[in-house]
This record gives structure tokens, sequence and C-alpha cells, in this order.
């Protein structure tokens, strides 16, 4: 799936790349994020902002072979690190 | 697994213990299995069964509100401050709601199974105190609710009926020893058509609208036909209770063919999931899934025929057990199955140490034996309703009941899983 298809905005930030999808209903967000994964085996890392604390994305993440980091946040917003693991 | 410190947030305070969702799913998996070894005792009963105290009464109860009513409280509890982005308004009372609807809804179905009046009347009193301080802190969470309207729609329409059917309940409970109802029996389909229809097909349904696109990995669901099949299911609900108070034949009738209309909504939203999904292999809960679907098609399919006035033999009760444990029991199952290793990897995300995988915390041979013994069950019961024949009935509440057991070993895998994490926290 290409990515501008997909669910999300990348927004340019300090800490590199940042996926935000705040404004989007369960289940987009992890769509976005899953697809992205999916569609670029060779992405390292990247940051993502949602206004939920996504619940099911976890096991999928272990399943793919990904780490997660939860960063400093707003309130009413959650920020993750994504990494892929060596 | 989680890498680094990790920083709480807003939303994530919106996570309860993990006890209080596992407490009302462990409590689940205990009354399937009773529901089943009551259906077993009562089977002899249950093609000719036209309403009244007794052990099939017991089963429908234990299965309604052991099985059905306790996930979905566990579940809303868990998903639907997640999803509405506001927290609980207190944990306490959603422990003191499980401890009155459990033991409420053993000692009502003992009352029930032997006509013992102060069980009923005890148990049912416990069960609707329990289902009241849901209802209420489900109301505060959707009332402060933000975003997903069409599943807070959904919500509210099933408060509106779990007031309805509690209160419906507790009447028929009375009139079992003051007698006081003229025609019980009409109250006692308003009753199972609140509770079976109003209450949990509306949270089936709106829950569907995030955890079907959510396993499946789809995109979101055409908003026109999400409006349109809340829109039906509430009227084809209100429809069908008004028609049953006022004793109408033709009302029945326009509440079945509204209800089916809301069906076919539902099943197109849920077609659109499936077109748009990502992952491919959906698994075995997805088999249990459309297995539910078809017995609900099956279901406003009878119902629409037996409204017409057309006879099937033991119409009715093989409508009611076609949406009992063909459709819900076998949606709610395959949630359950799905849920319940998501729910302890989401808990254990936030521990030191590894968290396990789904596929460490899940177990597939005993979900293969329940699916296959819970789908031999349904049919093989519904025939003997329609045969008028014990034996199927027994056949088929021994696969039920050994099905259900093989989905208790997998609960029992899935918590020791979860105690494992919370002990190497």
């Amino acid at each position: 799936m290409a990515d501008d298809t997909l669910p999300g905005q990348w927004r340019d930030t300090a800490e590199g790349p940042e996926l935000d999808l705040r404004w989007l209903e369960p289940p987009e967000p992890m769509v976005g994020i899953l697809g992205r994964i999916e569609a670029d085996p060779h992405r390292p890392a990247f940051t993502v902002r949602l206004s939920r604390d996504p619940v099911h994305l976890f096991a999928e993440l272990m399943e793919r072979g990904w780490a997660w980091q939860y960063l400093p946040a707003q309130d009413d917003e959650v920020r993750l690190r994504l990494e892929r693991k060596k | 697994m989680s890498i680094g410190t990790q920083v709480l947030t807003g939303a994530r305070d919106r996570l309860l213990p993990a006890s209080v969702p596992y407490a009302f799913f462990g409590a689940a998996c205990l009354y399937h299995l009773l529901a089943w070894a009551a259906l077993l005792r009562g089977a002899a009963l249950v093609p000719s069964y036209a309403g009244g105290p007794g052990p099939v009464l017991a089963a429908i109860h234990l299965i309604t509100l052991g099985v059905l009513a306790l996930t979905a409280m566990g579940a809303a509890y868990q998903l639907l401050p997640v999803a509405s982005r506001e927290p609980l308004w207190r944990v306490w009372p959603a422990r003191l709601s499980f401890w009155l609807a459990v033991p409420g809804v053993a000692l009502l179905a003992w009352g029930m199974d032997g006509v013992r009046q102060w069980a009923m009347t005890a148990g049912g009193g416990m069960v609707a105190a329990g289902l009241v301080i849901f209802a209420l802190l489900i109301a505060s969470n959707l009332y402060r609710a933000r975003g997903l309207p069409v599943v807070i729609a959904h919500g509210w329409a099933a408060l509106v009926a779990l007031t309805a059917l509690v209160t419906l309940g507790l009447v028929l409970i009375g009139n079992y020893a003051a007698g006081y109802l003229g025609d019980p029996g009409r109250y006692a389909l308003a009753h199972m058509v609140l509770g079976i229809f109003g209450f949990m097909t509306l949270l089936a349904f709106g829950f569907s609208h995030i955890l079907i696109p959510m396993f499946a990995l789809s995109r979101t669901l055409p908003v026109r036909w999400a409006w349109a099949e809340f829109a039906l299911s509430a009227l084809a609900v209100a429809a069908a209770v008004a028609a049953v108070a006022a004793g109408s034949g033709p009302g029945m009738a326009l509440a079945a063919t509204v209800g089916i209309a809301a069906v076919v909504a539902y099943f197109r939203l849920m077609r659109a999931a499936m077109r748009t999904r990502m992952r491919k292999r959906l698994g075995l809960a997805f088999v249990l899934v459309r297995a539910a679907w078809g017995f609900l098609g099956l279901t406003m399919a009878l119902g629409l025929v037996l409204a017409a006035g057309l006879q099937v033999p033991n119409g009715q009760t093989l409508f009611w057990f076609l949406a009992l444990a063909g459709w819900l029991l076998t949606f709610l199952t395959a949630v359950l199955q799905r849920i319940m290793p998501f729910l302890a990897t989401m808990h254990a995300a936030g521990k030191s140490g590894r968290p396990p995988l789904v596929s460490e915390l899940s177990s597939a041979l005993p979900l293969q034996v329940h699916a296959v013994l819970h789908l031999a069950a349904v049919p093989l019961i519904a025939a003997g309703i329609v045969l008028e024949m014990a034996l199927p009935v027994q056949i088929g509440a021994a696969s039920g009941l050994v099905g259900a057991g093989a989905f208790g070993v997998f609960a029992l895998k899935v918590f020791a899983g979860l105690r494992r994490i919370t002990r190497s926290a």
C-alpha cells in the first residue's frame, strides 16, 4: 500500500519524522502505523502521535519484531517511538 | 517489547487494573460451562419449552447473564474508556458490580432451576443491582465521550434496553410469587426482545464497528451505513417491544422486517471491513465470527417466517435458541478469544521485562476443540428442537459442555500468562 494512501500525516520534528494520527478514529491509526511498517521494510524507526492509547497495536508490533517506547506527551495524547529490533 | 522508561500520560491512565476485566472474563468462562451443563440436564424439556421456571430457564439465564452480560461488562469497562478517551469514573463500582452480579447469577439460576422464590428474588436483586451500577458507570463514560459517535449511540440505546429489561425481569420474578400479571408471557417476551436484541445485539453491533476492523486491520467503516444500521436496529427493537405490548401480529411482522433491514446494513458494514482488510489470514476466531453472522441471518429469516404466520415446528423456541446460542454466544466467544490475549499483552506493555507474544498466551488446540464442538452443538440442538427429540439436544449440549471446557483451558492459559507478567513486574 502506498504511503500517501495510508491514514496519517508525516511531520518533521527535531527528533525526526513523526506520524500524526491524532484526528483519526480507531482502527485507522493502527492501520496507518502497520501499513507503513509493512510497506517499507528498511524503515528503522519513527515516532507516532495519537489521541488514544493504541491498545491493540503492541501485540501487532511484537509479532512484527518492532519495539516501542512511550515519549513525554501532552495530556490527552500518546507519543510513541517505534523501532525495528535488530 | 517496551524500550526504555515508560512515561505515563493522560491517555494511558485510562487502562484499568487487569484484575477488573479478567475477573469478569473468568466468571463468564465458568458460567459458560455451567450453562451447557444446565442445558444438558434439562435437554428433554428444551424442544417444547414455552417459558416458566425450571432447568431450561436457568440455562438461558446462565448464558445471557453469566456469559454474555459478564463478558460485555468486562469488555465495556476496559475498552470503552480507551475508545471514548475518557477514564472510568471510579474503579471500585466496577468491582462492586462484579461482586453483586457474579454470585447473583448463580443464586438466580439455582432459584430458577428448582423454582425457589427466595433465591430468584435475592439473586435477581443482586444481578439487577450489579447491572444498574454497570449502566451508571457506562452512562457516565458515554456522556463524557469524545469521538466514535455511532459506537456511543449504540451504547446509549443498549443502556436504555438494559434498564427496561432489568425492570421487567424484576417484575417477572415478583409475579412468580404474587401472580399480579394478567399475561406474564407477554412481559417475558418483551424481556427477551430487550435482552437479546436490545441490550446484547446492540452492544455487539456497536463494538463490531471498532473490534472487527481492529482485528482485521480494516479501514474505517462507511459512516452512512453505520448510522443506517444503528437507526434500523434501534427502531426494530422499539417496534418489536411495542408490538409485543400491543399483542399485534402485523406490528411484529413490521418489526421483523425492520430488523432484517438492520442486519443487512450490519452485514454491509462487515463486508466493507473484510474487503479493506490488511490482515489476510484472520484465524479461527473469524471462523466463529462468520458462523455467528450466518446464525444471525438464519435467526432473522426465521423471525420473518414466524411473524408472517407460517408454521415451523417449535419455531419460537428455535428462533430464540438460534439468536442466543447461534448468534450471540458464538460471536462473544469469538471476540473473547481475541481480546483476552490482546488485553494481556496490553497490560504487559507497561511492565518491565519481555512481554509475551499473543501467540504465547493463546493456545490453538483448546480453541480448535471449542470451535468444532460449539459449531456441532448449535445445529444438533436446533435439529432436536425442530424434530422434538431429546437425544440430539443431549448430544449437542454435551458437545457444547466439552467445548466450553476446552475454552476454559484456553482461558486458564491466558490467566497463567497474565499472572506471570504481573509477578515479574
